[in-house]
This record gives C-alpha cells, structure tokens and sequence, in this order.
C-alpha cells in the first residue's frame, strides 16, 4: 500500500496531495452515505416494493441514474475545481506550485483527476446500481459501454474548460468573488453542458441503438440520422463515436493550449493569436459541415448562414477581450518589438487589432462564398458584400476601442473595456428602435444609420437605395475606425515614451 | 565560500507601468555567501527576489543561476530545482498535515520516496518541528508555520536559498531560533540572499552585504570591508571645544567626512570622524593635535553598526 502511494506520488504529486487533502474519513464517509441515500430514494420512488421487479422498472431506475450522473459529475466537479484554483491563487499557494519544477500539464492534470474525487467517489458507488439495473432492464451492454466512454471523455472537457474557468476567474478583476465563479460555472454546466452533452447523444451518438439504450424514449428522435458534410455520422455507431469523441479531444486540447498558457504565464493574455486562427477556423467548419447534407432545403442553409454569422460575432467578441494584451504587455512589446507586419500577426503581446480582422476573414473565407452559393444568381451582391465588410469593421472598431481603453491607466481596466463595448453595441441600437418603431419601410438614411450602428441588414419593404444606405454607413464606421486608430497609435507613442530607456 | 557565482545578473530591469522597481541591476553572488539585501521599502529588494525566484519575469536584463541562463517564457525546470524561495507571506495548506505537506514538495522536485522519507525528518530537524510532522498545518502557531515554510524552502536542498523578510513578525525568541536555522543552512554551504529590515540579524550572519535604493545597488561587499571603508570611525574627544581643533579637521586631507559634535556628561566632547589614512597617519595626527595643545581625552577607532552605515548611505530616498 506504501509503496503505491509512493510510486502514485513521484509519478504525480498534485494528484496525491488532493487526494490526500479531499479524502479524509469524514469526507469519504459523507460522500459515500449521501450516495447510498440517493439510491435509495431514486429506488423506491421508481419501483413499487409491493409489486415484483420487473424489467422495465429497472430500466427506469438506470434511465433516470444516466441522467444524474453526468449532471452530479459536471456540475459538482467543475464547481470544486474552480473553486479549489480560485482559493490557491487566492492564498497564494498556486504560485509555489507554478515555481515548481513539474510541468505544468502534470500539475494541471493531477488538479484535473484529484480535485474533483469526492463527486467521482459519488457517482462511482452508484455504478454498480446503474450497471445491473441497465442489464436487468435489457439495456445493452454496448450502450453502457458508449455512455461511460463518452462520459469519460466529456468530463475531460468539462473539467478542463473548469480548469480555465478557475484560472481565468482568479486572476480577473472579478475574482476576488471566488464563490461566484464557482457557482457561475456551476450554472454553466447545469443549464448547457450536460444537457447539451446529454441531447447530443440521444440524438446523434445513440441514434442507432434502438430499444438498447434506456433514453430511447427520452426524446422525440429526429427521423433522419444527422450528417457532417454529407457523412451520416448518426446513422453508424462506430462514426458516431468518432466524431463525438474526436470533437470532445479537439475541443480539449485547444483548451489545453489556453490552460498551460495562462498557468504558466497568468499576467498574459487569455489567447493566444495562432490559437485563435485555429479555433475560430475549428468551430466554422464545424457549424458548417452540419448545413452540408444531402436532405437539406434552401431555408436551411440560410438559417446555417444565420448561425453561423451569430456563432462568428459571438467568438469575435469573445476574442477581442480574450486577445488584447494589457498595458503592462504592451509597455513589454514596445520595448522587444520587431518593426514587422508579421509581429502584428504572430506575437501575442502585440495589440489584437490586426489578430481580429485576420479572424474575421477566416470566418467570412466560409460564410461568404456559401451566401453567394445559396443565394445564386438572386443575390445583391453588393448589398451582401457591403453588409460583411461593414460587420467587419465594427468588429474592428470594438477592438480598437477595447484597445485604446487597455492602454490607459485605470484601476480596472478590463471591466471599463467591457462595460463600453456593452453601452456602444447595445445602447444606441435600441435608442434608434425606439425612435423609429412604427417605420415600415427604411430610407437610405435609416440604412445607413442602422449600417453605421453595426446592424446592416434589410428587408425588401426597404425603401430607400439600399447599396448607398450600406456605402454612407460603411463609410461612417471608417471614418470613426481611423479617428480611433489614430488615437491609439498616440497612445502607443505615448507608452513608447513611458518606456524605460535602455542607455 | 568560493570564487564560483550562483548569481549572476547583468543589467537586470523591472517596469511596472512607470514605475522602475529594479534599474539596471548587476551583481554577482558566490557559492557559500550569505547576501543581506537592505534597503528603504520600495527599494525593490522583494521586486528582485522574485524575479530571481522566477515569480516575475524582467524586462530587460539576464540572470543566470549556477551558470544556467533564464530564458523567457519557458519553463526553466534545471533552475527551479536549484533554487528555495521563500516569500514574506507564507501561504500553507491548513488541510495537510506537516509530514503531507513536505512529502508534496518534495514530491514536487523529485525527490525519491525513501530519501524523501529520510529528508523530511532531517528539514523537521533543522526547524525543530519533529513533534508536529503529524499534526496538521491548521493547528500550528505563526511561529511554526513560518518554520515550516522555510523547511518547505529547503526540503530538495536547493543551491540558491532565496528569503524575503522571513523573520518578519516573529516574537524575538522566534527570531533568534530562526536566524540559527538559517547559520545552519549557511554551515552546509547553501548560498543565501536574504532580505531584512532587521539589520542587527543580517550583521549577525551575512558575509556579504548590497543596500537597494530606488531600484539600483548603492552599495555592495563584503560586510567586513564594508566595514572598513565605512564602518570604522576615528573617535576624538576633547576636554574643551577648541575652534583650532574644527578648523584643523575641516581642512586635514585624510579626513573626509565628520559627525555632528556630541557633549559628553562629565564635561568636555567628542565626535566621530572618517579617517582614510592608515594607522600611523592616525598616529601622526594624534601627535600634530598634542603638540597644537588640544586637550585630547579620548583618540580611537570605533566601529559603526550596519544600521547606522545603512542610515548613512542607504536611507537618501527622498519619497
């Protein structure tokens, strides 16, 4: 016994030091306890004690067990695991761990297994129940086998996007509410991962298991098997777990990427800007692929056009706070920074502008030639054309302006950067809404406004030149993008006069 | 103590934002040398520990620990396994017990299980804390916690010892424990750079001392011939005020710099002077001031101690 321990703690240290601070007798015998009581209830509310066992009330017990599971792991695991990190860099032990020489994925790693064990220890005492009462109840075993499979992998995603959550939530201006992140991460899981996690699989990976799997019934299952890019990846069980389980690696290790970065270097930005290429590259082909099959109406791809327009603005968001460097970084940059264009493209410490119009075109590289595919020869061409590049520019221009405030000395810079952001994309629109409720039909003027605001879209009752509307509104936003370039390269010179001289 | 450096910084800077914590820094310190680094709070010293702990990173500059250099951004774990540090907070996990909690460190450097086993004892030793190696963090004083941090520091026997204020909120039983646990670790040739604002400790065991004043070395050496340069003054006391005596002094060549008279209880005064000559300068000048007729009652060297030298030279900064 020793001897395991030792060898568990030389090959992973972090693992064995949470096991050894999480599983104290008290603990064990709480987690266990409560975990027998729960199958007690979930038992004999389910299964009439009076009447004999038959298979189909086992088969419930073991349905209503896969849908506890996965919500017990993710939501209290990824709770425990933000909440342990928020606590470490907290008191400051996390930086002795980082000071380390274990590398930081084996550090990581060990918080990722060891952290949540209690939540495990939980659900590993109701194993048993769920395994027999699924057999018993005629549930196939390759079923059982495909859902802990893919509840493994699942839970190395989960607690892997809990990692980052607990990181990036410790060392943010918000971070000091520790419970909060816990608990918002919690809430994350609760209400989109597991469900998420769950409905995919019913709908998509256990497609073909028929009467095997204990969820059949759950929902009401689409009548044809979903497709990726013409692959029917629901209609076969073996693709069907490729392309879930590939998806959950792919996802985790660009998570991955994020995690070691911000451990290693916490005062670094959240991306990096290679990451983010590849990342906003991953998710459009992604979306897109799910548009591309052989049943598909033209609406559809419309809509997939849609989706994939509001997956793009969301990520760019995202990506504007998530790759824009600090004031300190840049004050860094400026001293090492090599007079190059690609140092705009590559160097994360350099500022994100340039990063987010390359993302944007590696998002419009698919959405653009799909609309003018979908849409054939009745497409304004102009109109569209004209429509992407201005949400390129105001996406742009919010980087800028996230930018510009980071470069400033303020207490906080990031929440002022956000809080703008927020107030400039969402208040003038609805002020205008209110002003022009009632306006069946836009002149050139709305258009434009409307345009300029960052909303360029139409509709056919459109009464005014709807290429003009578009061009003045575009035209506006340029104007205002060099106003706020020119500022910020003032700032840039600024810094670079702050700059330490190196005589 | 040898001739090989353990620290090696060339033009070392630290920015934060407008602020310069460190101003292009040099200094090199020796295997087996104790370094004492005083200085006025915001001086940089903790800026510098840390960076050399590789818990910040420079701005501009190169270190070098026992001839390994530290690059950016990388992991740098040959280096990390040569150096303890010890920050002024000390921050423990309450839900370990104190032998989990070394066996995790060490753990962590990769330290085998059986001398692990054996190592534990011997840091428990150092810090006199064998009767605690089971009970846990939650239940033991500053005092102990303090102790246990600094085993914690030294549990893989690093090359580089690096301690920011560790004696700080000590009661000074505590502190005189402390600072024995810390002339062992010297005994065992443990090169040390140790900051403090309690400079009577430093005195006490440093070989070498670096005062830090907005960011850059004002000074630094060995105490000994800090103490020489610095330190020794020459004492003359008279039983009278003699203006001859002022004006003699003001315009000697060997003497550079001279203290503020002070008057003696039994009538008479004395007042210390930084005499450069040597000892039959000093000689010499005793029998020009005999022979002048000053009433000399008093003519000796006296030695300085490190707080005054640092009130001298250290303490200039003007914020």
């Amino acid at each position: 016994m020793i001897n395991w321990i030792d060898r568990l703690g030389t090959q992973n240290p972090q693992f064995l030091r949470e096991c050894r601070g999480r599983l104290r007798p008290r603990s064990v015998m709480a987690a266990v306890g409560l975990s027998i009581i729960f199958q007690f209830l979930l038992y004999i509310s389910i299964v009439d004690v009076n009447q004999p066992l038959d298979a189909i009330a086992q088969r419930d017990v073991c349905r209503a067990l896969s849908w506890v599971i996965p919500y017990a792991l993710f939501v209290l695991g990824g709770y425990y695991i933000v909440d342990d990190l928020g606590k470490e860099e907290r008191t400051g032990t996390l930086n002795f761990i980082r000071l380390s020489p274990r590398p930081a994925v084996e550090i990581l790693l060990g918080k990722l297994l060891g952290v949540p064990i209690l939540p495990m220890l939980l659900v590993a005492i109701a194993l048993p129940m769920h395994v027999i009462t699924g057999l018993l109840g005629g549930v196939s075993p390759g079923w059982l086998l495909s859902y802990y499979l893919l509840l493994v992998f699942a839970m190395g995603l989960v607690y892997s996007l809990a990692l980052l959550f607990g990181l990036v939530g410790s060392t943010s201006p918000l971070g000091k509410q520790q419970a909060l992140s816990g608990i918002g991460f919690a809430g994350l899981a609760l209400f989109f991962l597991a469900p998420v996690f769950m409905l995919w699989n019913t709908q998509v990976v256990w497609w073909s298991f028929e009467q095997g799997s204990p969820l059949f019934s759950e929902f009401d299952r689409v009548s044809t098997p979903l497709e990726w890019v013409y692959l029917p990846i629901a209609a076969n069980v073996i693709v069907a777990h490729i392309f879930a389980l590939g998806n959950f690696v792919l996802a985790a290790l660009l998570t991955w990427q994020v995690l070691l970065r911000k451990f290693q270097v916490p005062q670094s930005t959240l991306v990096s800007k290679y990451i983010s290429y590849v990342g906003v590259a991953y998710a459009n082909v992604l979306l897109w692929g799910f548009f591309q099959r052989s049943t598909i109406q033209d609406f559809e791809q419309e809509s997939g056009i849609a989706a994939l327009a509001f997956l793009n603005a969301g990520l760019l968001i995202g990506l504007i706070f998530a790759l824009a460097p600090s004031r300190q970084i840049l004050l860094d940059w400026l001293r090492y920074r090599q007079h190059r264009f690609m140092d705009w493209v590559w160097n994360d410490n350099s500022p994100s502008v340039l990063a987010i119009a390359i993302n944007f075109a590696i998002a419009a590289v698919l959405i653009v030639p799909w609309l003018f595919i979908v849409k054939g020869a009745n497409i304004q061409a102009s109109a569209y054309l004209l429509s992407a590049v201005s949400l390129g520019t105001i996406i742009l221009i919010y980087a800028t302006l996230v930018q510009i405030i980071l470069s400033m000395r303020l207490r906080s810079p990031m929440i002022w950067a956000v809080g703008v952001v927020a107030t400039i994309g969402i208040v003038p629109p609805i002020i205008l809404g209110i002003l022009t409720e009632g306006l069946a039909d836009r002149s050139t003027f709305l258009i434009a406004i409307w345009t300029f605001l960052g909303i360029p879209f139409w509709n056919g009752s459109d009464a005014g030149n709807l290429s003009l509307g578009l061009a003045i509104g575009w035209a506006a936003q340029l104007i205002v993008l060099l106003l706020l370039f020119t500022r910020f390269s003032q700032n840039l010179k600024r810094l670079s006069a702050h700059r330490y001289a190196d005589s | 103590m040898t001739d090989v450096p353990v620290i090696q910084i060339h033009q070392l800077t630290k920015q934060f934002d407008d602020h310069i914590a460190v101003d292009q820094l040099s200094l090199e310190v020796y295997a087996g040398e104790v370094y004492g680094l005083i200085g006025p709070n915001g001086a940089g010293k903790t800026t510098l520990i840390r960076l050399l702990s590789m818990a910040d990173s420079p701005t501009a500059g190169e270190i070098i620990i026992d001839g390994q250099k530290m690059a950016r951004n990388e992991a740098n774990a040959a280096i990390k396994r040569r150096i303890g540090f010890l920050p002024d907070d000390f921050p423990l996990y309450d839900d370990l017990s104190v032998n989990d909690y070394l066996e995790y460190f060490g753990q962590l450097y990769y330290l085998e299980p059986e001398p692990l086993n054996q190592r534990v004892s011997e840091v428990l030793a150092l810090v006199n804390l064998e009767h605690k190696r089971s009970s846990l963090i939650s239940t033991l004083s500053r005092g102990m916690k303090q102790r246990l941090s600094l085993a914690r520091t030294v549990i893989h026997r690093p090359r580089l010892l690096l301690l920011d204020e560790p004696v700080s909120g000590l009661d000074p039983i505590a502190r005189i424990d402390y600072c024995k646990t810390i002339k062992r670790l010297q005994s065992e040739g443990i090169t040390i750079l140790i900051s403090s604002h309690i400079l009577s400790d430093l005195e006490d065991f440093c070989t070498t001392i670096g005062i830090m004043e907005q960011g850059r070395l004002v000074e630094s050496g060995r105490l000994q011939s800090l103490y020489r340069r610095e330190g020794q003054q020459l004492l003359i006391a008279v039983l009278e005020p003699d203006s001859r005596l002022e004006i003699f002094l003001e315009e000697h060549p060997l003497v550079t710099a001279q203290n503020e008279w002070v008057e003696l209880a039994g009538g008479g005064r004395k007042l210390g002077v930084t005499f450069t000559g040597s000892e039959a300068d000093a000689a010499e000048l005793l029998r020009v001031l005999i022979l002048e007729g000053i009433r000399v009652s008093e003519f000796h060297y006296t030695q300085e101690t490190l707080e005054d030298i640092f009130v001298r030279l250290g303490y200039q900064q003007t914020s």
